[in-house]
C-alpha cells in the first residue's frame, strides 16, 4: 500500500494536484482511496465528480463524533460507511463538513 | 486513520491535507510514504512550502516530492531553488486547462486531458507508483 500525503499553502494548487493525482493512479488500475482531510473540502471536484456531488458528501468526523464513543467499527469499516464512489477504482471520504455553526 | 487502514498490496491512499503547516507538524510521519510539497513561484507559497520540507525532514519522511505549480517561466523554477533550496521534482505550467477546469467545476483530466499540467502530473503518478 502506497501513503501519500499532499500538502502547500492554501490555494497552491495542491488540491487539483491530489485529484489530478488520484485520477491518474486509478486509471493505471490500481484501487485508489483518496481522503479529503481540508477544513474546506472540495476534493471531488478535482477527481471529477462534479459540484453538487461533491457538496452533497457528508463528514465522516462529524458523524461519528455525534454517535458518542462506543465506535467499535475497524478504520475499515468506517472507510466503506463512509466513502463514495468517484469512478472507476477511486474513491473518496471527507473527514469534514461544517453544516453548523455555533460559538466555540 | 492510515496506520489503521488494510495494507491491501498495491493500494493507494492519497490525502488531500488542508493549507498551512500544522496538518503535518501535527501528524504522524509513520503514516505515510511521501510528502507532495506543492508551491507557487512567490515569496509567501514558498515559505510555507520550505516549512514543510524542512519539519517532514525532521520528521523522518524520507520522500519528499516539490512540484512547482502554475509556473511561468524559467526564472520561477530559478526563484524556487533559492527559496526551498532545492530544484523541484515536477513542473506545472501556468495552464488555461487548470483554470477553465476550474471554472466548471471539473477535473483537469475530463477537462483539458491533453494539457502541459495533466502531462506533468501522469510523470508525477508514474514516479510515485514505481
Amino acid at each position: 500500500m502506497t501513503k501519500i500525503a499532499v500538502a502547500g499553502k492554501g490555494g497552491s494548487g495542491k488540491t487539483t494536484v491530489a485529484g489530478v493525482l488520484a485520477r491518474l493512479c486509478a486509471e493505471s488500475g490500481r484501487e485508489v482511496l483518496t481522503v479529503d482531510a481540508d477544513e474546506n473540502p472540495n476534493l471531488g471536484i478535482s477527481l471529477g465528480m462534479g459540484v453538487e456531488a461533491t457538496y452533497g458528501l457528508g463528514g465522516a468526523r462529524e458523524t461519528l463524533l455525534l454517535e458518542g464513543p462506543a465506535i467499535s467499527s475497524s478504520m475499515e469499516e468506517v472507510v466503506d460507511r463512509f466513502a463514495a464512489e468517484a469512478g472507476e477504482h477511486l474513491r473518496i471520504v471527507q473527514v469534514r463538513k461544517f453544516d453548523q455553526f455555533r460559538p466555540g | 486513520m492510515l496506520a489503521a487502514l488494510e495494507d491491501k498490496p498495491g493500494r493507494v491512499v492519497i490525502v488531500d491535507l488542508g493549507g498551512g503547516v500544522m496538518t503535518v507538524a501535527r501528524g504522524d510521519e509513520s503514516q505515510i510514504d511521501a510528502l507532495v510539497v506543492v508551491v507557487e513561484p512567490y515569496p509567501r507559497s514558498a515559505e510555507v512550502g520550505r516549512r514543510l520540507l524542512e519539519m517532514a525532514a525532521a520528521k523522518g519522511i524520507t520522500r519528499r516530492v516539490i512540484v512547482a505549480n502554475k509556473v511561468t517561466g524559467p526564472e520561477d523554477l530559478v526563484a524556487i531553488r533559492e527559496w526551498l533550496g532545492a530544484d523541484a521534482d515536477i513542473v506545472i505550467p501556468e495552464d488555461s486547462g487548470v483554470s477553465g477546469a476550474d471554472k466548471a467545476g471539473a477535473s483537469p483530466v475530463d477537462h483539458a486531458p491533453a494539457s502541459n499540467a495533466v502531462d506533468a502530473l501522469r510523470q508525477l503518478a508514474t514516479s510515485l507508483l514505481v
